[in-house]
């Protein structure tokens, strides 16, 4: 079988970007504070969409990335990308998914009008918002490098 | 049961984001052990998650099974191991693969 085409980029970034937004229209409701069944249904859609999210991520980056991590290492300049912003992105996402587990867990017992627990719910959804515009822009690092490097690969150096 | 829920919870995440960490050290300093995650699950970062998920599973169903206290107790431990569990994750992970690269770890 031919190797993939690099510069891989696919739905797991959608999906990403779905728990985030769904993440930010839960703590948007809850500083509302209008209607606790929202911020409820939006923290299960938030858990859903970060393990779709990686159940998407997975033939990406075990099959699909190679091919870029290999044109991002061969350029001393670029590898950096790789070394640490993949292997940081890849990684760190776990601590995402646990989070995400967890607030599925919580927000399917615990009422987020309650004083003591609203403050939980605040924490959950900002860094889940926070850490996955840090994912993203790790991510934005990987594809620029893997774009440089093809372009470096292509003549462009 | 819901302060169950909510404890097992909080700490189901905070191990399982330690081990996260702690697994990345792993592999980078016993390659045996990435070797083995690759024989076992196709993927030594698909072996990784599926620990990771496992540990969460396991360190939920203690907390549930041990947890005595209230609910108010419950959430503010939860809120703690989360803050805590995120940013110790996030540091030792992106410091060691900074260190890494440097030639210092």
């Amino acid at each position: 079988m031919a190797a993939p085409p690099g510069l891989a980029s696919d739905l797991h970034v959608f999906f990403a970007l779905m728990g985030m937004l769904a993440s930010s229209a839960g703590l948007g409701v809850l500083l509302a504070g209008s209607d606790t069944r929202w911020v409820r249904r939006f923290a299960l859609l938030a858990t859903l969409f970060i393990w779709l999210s990686w159940i998407s991520s997975a033939p990406v980056y075990m099959y699909e990335y190679g091919v870029d991590k290999a044109v991002i290492k061969s350029y001393e300049e670029l590898r950096a990308a790789h070394s640490i912003g993949m292997e940081t992105k890849e990684h760190i996402f776990y601590t995402g998914l646990m989070l995400s587990t967890a607030l599925g867990l919580i927000a399917y017992v615990l009422d987020p009008l309650d004083p003591f627990s609203r403050r939980l719910y605040l924490a959950i959804f900002i860094i889940i918002i926070v850490g996955g515009i840090l994912l993203d822009a790790l991510g934005a690092w990987i594809g620029i490098s893997a774009k440089l490097g093809w372009y470096y690969g292509g003549g462009g150096g | 049961m819901r302060e169950k829920v909510v404890y097992g919870a909080g700490l189901g995440f905070f191990v399982s984001s330690m081990v996260n960490a702690l697994l990345v050290i792993a592999k980078e300093y016993d390659e045996g052990f990435k070797e083995w995650l690759k024989t076992v699950f196709t993927h030594h970062w698909l072996g990784h998650g599926i620990l990771v998920i496992l540990t969460f599973i396991v360190f939920y169903l203690l907390g549930y099974a041990a947890y005595r206290g209230g609910l108010g107790v419950a959430v503010g431990r939860t809120y703690v191991y989360v803050i805590l569990g995120s940013i110790l994750s996030l540091v030792i992970i992106w410091g060691f693969y900074i260190l890494h690269f440097l030639g210092v770890a």
